[in-house]
């Protein structure tokens, strides 16, 4: 479950070469975490930045029950939401207090393509989405957040943020379909 | 040709594992913000401190104010001594500091009917004792609550008789039967408790329930030794606690496991049809499919957190008689998380392939300031010991979770009943 225990520990000392180290292990996969959240790398990296700062700040908190990477992620993601509700939140509270109750058809149909996706146009994708879109899609489906945490991270309703991703789970089928092709099958 | 069972598993698939080095502006910015400079923390416990600050020195002042306020508007100290008062005790009397001797009829009671030895003190001029004649009796006045308490004295062993009184006018205390006392206290102890300031010390218990905004409510309880001071009806009082509170955690599991998915309909064998040659019969089973499929649960322990607590609180006595008094008081309640308790997650399946183990419970600060707000009822026993039932409410003013680290901004409050024992100085 956690295979840097030492560590984590120099870091609870204060050894400033352990923070280094714990900085190299990791730095790249969370800022794939972070640019999944942003409009562009300059914002990621600010993410990514000030979420060290706090994570090296609050490293002591760190109480060795689960994941070690997911506790930074979620220090990740929550910045990302700091950030994202500073820049824009007038036009986010508009754009997630539409109100969705039409069902997607084909939102758990299967998924048939002829190749795999690259992946970082996988990641261009999610971020194409609208902002609102973008950020209950990332925390549900690629960081596990359930619909509770989103609504209390986001300030919006359950009901709204189920909404919310099944709009941006039609977005993305649509653009899948219409960029590679995809044959849908409906299961259900 | 790819298959996916939904959108979701395309999505996760592809972006698993993605990586983007950052440049080394990001370490910069890093190394200069969290080993050059102070805590963001420690800035904000600094402002709860210096809030804190501000709270004890206000209380102060306004105790101060009121102090004063009251020395301003009281009458001025007398002693009313009846003229046939003896010459011994005139002489004990006037030794009393800021103590104006009067007669009877120098203030106009005259309708004293069989008393001899008997005079009025108006409260705050008794600093030593006074009665030196047995069988001397007395009655002290308290003007700004209009009550009034009498005691019979004895100067061989030092006890005097107390009781109390509703309003009554000065001509009415004079007429009244002086000797009834419904509890003993020596001259040195009376003398001691009419001080306007005296200390006092008490232990305290405090069960109470943490109403959380969004998750499960949770019992706490809280012991605690207190000291305080009592400045006329004012009291500021602080000490020190231990608090534990209780809270459902979260771990979220995943694992993997071999399902099954769905069926389909397996050839064994075929045949043509010997009648009709241009048909096949196929010979068919029906065989399940199996996948490995991922899988979340949920597990939620109970986490205990123990606090340091230290309370500052300024209360007033709004009434109160020989037995029994009833106070307000409001104040601030610093806690330091010490220690957590946290159990380990447990996963004890061994059909499934556990993956990972994510602690979603949120990460608490470790310091919080609490407003609090209760009631005092006491309940004196004898002369230096009471006991009191205090219903409590506090308010937590920061978030008891780490913001900063994910967790929601959480200010619960608690309903409790405290119940605690003092012993007056």
């Amino acid at each position: 479950m956690i295979s840097n225990n030492r560590i984590i520990e120099e870091c609870k000392a204060g050894k400033h070469s352990a923070f280094r180290e714990l900085y190299d292990s990791y730095a790249s996969r969370m800022l794939g975490v972070c640019y999944r959240y942003s409009r562009n790398m300059n914002d990621a990296e600010d993410i990514l930045q000030e979420s060290f700062i706090k994570i090296f700040q609050n490293i002591r908190n760190y109480k060795g029950s689960g994941s070690f990477e997911g506790w930074m992620r979620r220090i990740m993601v929550n910045t990302a939401l700091n950030h994202y509700k500073a820049n824009l939140k007038h036009s986010y509270q508009d754009e997630l207090h539409e109100n969705y109750n039409d069902h997607v058809s084909n939102e758990d149909a299967e998924l048939m393509l002829e190749d795999r996706i690259p992946q970082q146009e996988i990641i261009e994708i999610i971020r194409t989405l609208p902002e609102g879109y973008k950020m209950i899609f990332n925390m549900y489906v690629l960081d596990g957040l359930t619909h509770k945490e989103i609504a209390g991270a986001l300030n919006i309703s359950d009901n709204t943020s189920k909404s919310q991703l099944s709009k941006s789970r039609r977005m993305l089928r649509k653009l899948i379909a219409e960029k590679y092709g995809a044959q849908l099958h409906n299961i259900i | 040709m790819k298959k996916y069972k939904d959108i979701d598993e395309l999505f996760i698939e592809g972006a698993s594992g993605f990586e983007v080095s950052p440049s080394e502006k990001v370490w910069k910015g890093i190394d200069a913000a969290a080993f050059n400079t102070g805590s963001v923390a420690s800035y904000s416990y600094k402002k709860w401190i210096i809030a804190a600050s501000l709270l004890l020195i206000s209380g102060l002042l306004s105790t101060w104010y009121f102090v004063d306020w009251q020395n301003e508007t009281d009458l001025s100290d007398k002693i009313i001594i009846d003229s046939n008062l003896n010459e011994n005790n005139t002489e004990v009397n006037k030794n009393i500091s800021n103590t104006e001797l009067v007669t009877r009829d120098e203030i106009g009671v005259e309708e004293i009917e069989n008393e001899q030895n008997e005079f009025l003190i108006i409260e705050k001029t008794i600093e030593q004792p006074i009665v030196e004649d047995p069988y001397t009796e007395v009655v002290i006045v308290k003007p700004e609550n209009k009550e009034y308490e009498t005691y019979s004295g004895d100067n061989k062993d030092g006890i005097i008789g107390v009781t109390s009184v509703e309003s009554r006018s000065i001509y009415d205390i004079a007429s009244l039967d002086y000797s009834i006392g419904d509890r003993k206290i020596t001259l040195e102890e009376y003398v001691a408790k009419r001080k306007k300031y005296h200390t006092y010390t008490g232990l305290g218990i405090k069960p109470a329930m943490v109403y959380y905004p969004n998750t499960q409510d949770q019992f706490t309880y809280t012991a605690e030794a207190n000291i305080g001071i009592i400045i006329n009806k004012f009291y500021i009082e602080t000490g020190i606690g231990y608090q534990q509170m209780n809270e459902k955690g979260v771990y979220k599991f995943t694992y993997k496991s071999n399902d099954s998915i769905g069926v389909y309909n397996r050839v064994v064998s075929f045949e043509i049809d010997p009648e009709n040659p241009d048909e096949i019969n196929y010979k068919t089973t029906e065989t399940t499919v199996y996948d490995s499929i991922e899988h979340h649960s949920l597990q939620s322990p109970t986490f205990k957190y123990s606090y340091l607590n230290i309370p500052l609180k300024v209360g007033y006595k709004f009434w109160e008689n020989n037995k029994l008094s009833l106070g307000i008081e409001t104040g601030l309640l610093f806690s330091k998380l010490m220690s957590s308790e946290i159990p380990k997650p447990e996963f004890n399946n061994p059909e499934y392939s556990l993956l990972r183990v994510e602690d979603n419970s949120p990460t608490r600060v470790d310091i919080n300031l609490q407003m609090l707000v209760a009631l005092r009822v006491n309940y004196r026993l004898n002369g230096a010991v009471s006991i009191s039932v205090q219903p409590e409410f506090t308010k937590y003013l920061n978030s008891i979770y780490n913001i900063e680290l994910g967790g929601p901004n959480t200010k619960p409050y608690t309903m409790g009943m405290r119940f605690g024992i003092y012993y007056d100085f």
